[in-house]
């Protein structure tokens, strides 16, 4: 019984300091102070100041704090002398898939110019840059390179965004018929769609 | 020589330099038109203030009867898109050209034909550029020449002169 009595003793001291916290808690909520504070953490979560993630200066960047994938369609330059209209439907070759993360890293999958990895960075409020390498891929041959893209972001106050972009590659390739090695330059000229979160 | 190419590729990308409101120079270019093939060019260039450049590329040759030429004159504007390591030893452009391809024909027991064929275009490219004491300056350059193939434009089919260039000159 004392036990008991001790028990409960001890329950009710711990949910009348508990009540007391809930009670201070709830005078703290009613304050201005954090109310303010509040707001700014709100704030903070809608508009991140400057997220760099170590790129340095990322002011460009505001539009790309989100995460976003686009799929792009159009010819690819192969280095085959070819004409290079789009295919109806697309082939494989005309399509790219790209991610894009909040710190503007980007990577892409295409057949031309090739699977690569970069940097974006935004100048001004419709054109964007990207750098970056990966294996370039022509009709001739396939091997390492550098690439760099300058692209148009039609509409930036939706999820949703018109993109338009001209990728080069320049790169050092070994032709699949001889082995021989050999300078490679693919390009690809595509618009789409992009999709940011 | 292929030590002296590597010394100015390494000058270039490490020493950046600011742009110059007013420079005149010449250079050299690998130009290929989406073939695999590359072929030798000249080029004129010079800035229009900071932002704005011009060029001016002449190339072509003569196979027996036939002679080629073909002359670009393109304005690009300068973005400063590669900030995000913190350097501008790259720098990407966006432009404008114009561009005629002449064709010669000339046998002799016939009438000599001339086409001229001309055509609007964008430019993308990326540079670095360097300066050389007070008055010289190196740029290397990667362009691509876009234009539109005639009709066949509906379905995004182009074809592209792109020129790998190194060029120098005075700064005034």
């Amino acid at each position: 019984m004392r036990l008991f009595l001790l028990g409960a003793s001890l329950y009710l001291l711990s949910m009348s300091s508990y009540v007391t916290a809930s009670d201070d808690w709830v005078e703290l909520a009613d304050d201005e102070e954090l109310e303010e504070r509040k707001q700014e953490i709100e704030d903070s979560r809608e508009e991140p100041e400057n997220f760099d993630c170590g790129l340095g200066n990322s002011d460009g960047q505001k539009f790309n704090n989100t995460h976003g994938v686009s799929l792009k369609f159009g010819p690819p330059g192969a280095q085959n002398g070819h004409s290079n209209p789009i295919g109806i439907p697309p082939g494989l070759q005309d399509i790219e898939f790209t991610y894009l993360n909040k710190c503007g890293f980007e990577g892409s999958v295409s057949v031309v110019p090739g699977p690569t990895f970069g940097v974006r960075y935004r100048a001004g409020e419709f054109f964007y840059g990207s750098v970056g390498g990966g294996l370039l891929i022509t009709a001739n041959a396939f091997g390492p390179g550098v690439y760099s893209a300058v692209g148009v972001n039609f509409v930036r106050s939706t999820s949703f965004n018109f993109e338009f972009e001209f990728k080069q590659g320049l790169g050092i390739g070994q032709r699949y018929k001889n082995g021989n090695i050999q300078a490679i330059s693919p390009y690809a000229f595509r618009f789409g769609l992009g999709y940011y979160w | 020589m292929r030590g002296l190419f590597c010394g100015i590729a390494l000058l270039l990308i490490f020493s950046p330099s600011k742009l110059n409101a007013f420079e005149l120079g010449t250079g050299i270019s690998a130009i290929e038109e989406g073939d695999d093939r590359f072929r030798p060019g000249i080029l004129l260039d010079m800035s229009l203030g900071e932002t704005w450049r011009s060029r001016i590329f002449y190339y072509g040759r003569k196979y027996g009867p036939i002679t080629e030429q073909i002359v670009l004159v393109s304005a690009y504007r300068y973005l400063d898109v590669m900030r995000v390591f913190n350097t501008n030893f790259l720098r990407a452009s966006v432009g404008g050209v114009v561009m005629n391809e002449r064709t010669e024909l000339d046998f002799k027991e016939d009438e000599d034909e001339v086409e001229n064929n001309f055509n609007l275009g964008a430019v993308i490219g990326v540079h670095t550029y360097t300066k050389i004491g007070d008055s010289f300056f190196i740029q290397g350059s990667m362009e691509s020449h876009i234009f539109l193939a005639g009709m066949g434009g509906v379905l995004m089919a182009n074809g592209r002169k792109q020129m790998i260039s190194l060029a120098s000159g005075v700064v005034f």
